[in-house]
């Protein structure tokens, strides 16, 4: 295990010195983040519509 | 070539925005959140299967039984795999989950229903629960508490999203909100919600990256978080973990907050009804939502606040004026309302925070090895509390009802009960000392998991 942990640590390192020393080695260019920012604001809505309802259903302790 | 599931083929970049990441975690949380609002589709099921609220009742138990077992016994395969294997898996349990289940609402089999949701789902509920929490911590060594704060709030909004959800979904397929109605739509709703949740925690696993082993948090210092008192330098294996005090101390304190967080929240809407005679049905419901989002915030406020006052010091609070805010409610909490209703939250909000901040103390405690595998097997603690807390509650007020009281007087004793609990809780909290040096896994050990970490 420890070899192949070693190996891909290299490789990783290897593929970082081609790209200047601190490449964007992996998928993590613009669809990544595209992927990243759309369900970030998936789950925004998520959370909000569930505290929305929620707090709409908590108003009849004070209103009824 | 690493595997795309594997921990290898998502380290990411040197200089990567780690605030990308919460959003991955908070995904598969907010998904298995929805077991939580499970008490939706109780009617529906009743009316359905033709059986009794304790029948369907047992589905949301063995789903949680289920939780404590796959956390304990699948903490170590999920440290191993990494993250979005993990993830992946526990989607899968899930979504399968819910499939199964479907089935059995289309043949009429609740044995399928257990089996689907109880127990496949909650085999995805278990790994899923740890799955992002220890890739989260390592994404934010500066802020362990913020970090788990996020992750576990999403499980108890994951209920706030789920309820009005299926609730909607089964008046849309059902043509209308009447029971028969909801019942009707019962079967599309799980279909429906699988595929949400498919989505979404693909979505998850997708997004989900492990930092690079060079990769530190701008302008932080390791060595000077290190020398903090209630922090370890070193780590600890789960299987070492085990067998240090810390951790049954731990384990007790866990027990504890979660039993006296369960003492309010398994009778709130009757409890508040018995306290106040004036309270409508709609009023509790309403007070039970205002828990809900107490729950929900004390894991992110509470957890956050750790990483300033520590961990130790944020569960004398949870237990020490969780304790108090007990006593209040046995002597003065039929009073006044406010006072009834503050005292409440505060306790649920503990509640929540004891959850989220459990990750980062066993953080402090056992280093960041295999914290996910050790906050696996704690969580039977809340498996143990999921069973006693309701017990001790419901035989109590059973025996009070039978000894002839009523109203509020049905709940003194076990109120009492909890205050005693916490007291254990605070006790067993102000025992944890740091982790023994002998505990520690020699460094080169730790050194070979690094680069996949």
């Amino acid at each position: 295990m420890s070899n192949s942990t070693e190996n891909s640590h290299e490789d990783l390192s290897r593929a970082e010195a081609a790209a200047g020393g601190s490449a964007p080695a992996r998928d993590t260019g613009g669809p990544y983040r595209a992927v990243a920012v759309f369900l970030a604001l998936i789950v925004i809505a998520a959370l909000a519509y569930g505290l929305i309802d929620t707090g709409i259903k908590a108003s009849a302790l004070f209103t009824g | 070539m690493p595997n795309i599931l594997d921990r290898e083929a998502i380290v990411a970049p040197r200089q990567f925005n780690r605030w990308l990441i919460p959003a991955a975690a908070l995904a598969i949380h907010l998904c298995i959140g929805q077991v939580y609002a499970f008490s939706v589709f109780k009617i529906p099921m009743m009316g359905h299967f033709g059986t009794g609220e304790v029948a369907v009742g047992w589905i949301f138990s063995v789903a949680i039984a289920m939780l404590g077992l796959a956390a304990a016994f699948g903490g170590t395969w999920v440290e191993r795999s990494g993250p979005r294997k993990s993830m992946v898996v526990a989607g899968s349990f899930w979504v399968v989950g819910f499939l199964v289940a479907t089935l059995g609402l289309a043949t009429d089999q609740l044995w399928l229903v257990y089996l689907g949701y109880g127990v496949i789902g909650g085999i995805g509920l278990g790994i899923g629960y740890i799955s992002p929490v220890s890739t989260l911590m390592k994404w934010f060594p500066d802020r362990p508490g913020l970090a788990t704060g996020l992750a576990i709030m999403g499980f108890g909004g994951g209920a706030l999203i789920a309820s009005p959800m299926s609730n909607g979904l089964m008046s849309f397929f059902g043509g209308g909100s009447e029971a028969e109605q909801l019942e009707a739509g019962l079967m599309q709703t799980f279909l429906t919600l699988a595929g949400i949740y498919a989505v979404v925690i693909a979505l998850g696993a997708i997004v989900i990256r492990v930092p690079h082993p060079d990769w530190k948090p701008t302008g932080w210092d390791p060595s000077k978080a290190a020398s903090k008192p209630m922090q370890t330098k070193g780590n600890v294996s789960a299987n070492s973990a085990l067998k240090t005090r810390q951790f049954w101390l731990l384990w007790i304190v866990l027990f504890c907050n979660v039993t006296a967080g369960i003492g309010i929240l398994e009778n709130a809407a009757p409890m508040i009804q018995d306290y106040f005679d004036w309270i409508t049905p709609a009023a509790a419901a309403g007070f039970v939502g205002l828990l809900s989002i107490a729950n929900m915030a004390g894991r992110f406020v509470w957890s956050t606040t750790s990483d300033y006052w520590g961990r130790k010091n944020n569960y004398m609070m949870y237990l020490g004026i969780g304790l108090a805010m007990y006593l209040v409610i046995a002597l003065m909490g039929g009073a006044n309302l406010v006072v009834f209703i503050i005292a409440t939250m505060v306790i649920i909000s503990f509640y929540g925070g004891g959850f989220s901040t459990v990750p980062a103390y066993l953080k402090d405690m056992f280093g960041v090895y295999q914290v996910g595998a050790i906050h696996g097997r704690l969580l039977t603690a809340w498996s143990a509390a999921g069973v006693a807390g309701p017990l001790i509650v419901n035989s109590v007020i059973e025996a009070q009802a039978a000894a002839g009281l009523t109203g509020a007087d049905l709940y003194t004793a076990s109120l009492y009960i909890m205050v005693g609990l916490l007291a254990v809780g605070f006790i067993a909290n102000l025992l944890v000392r740091p982790v023994d040096k002998k505990h520690y896994v020699p460094e080169d050990r730790v050194r070979e998991k690094e680069p996949i970490t």
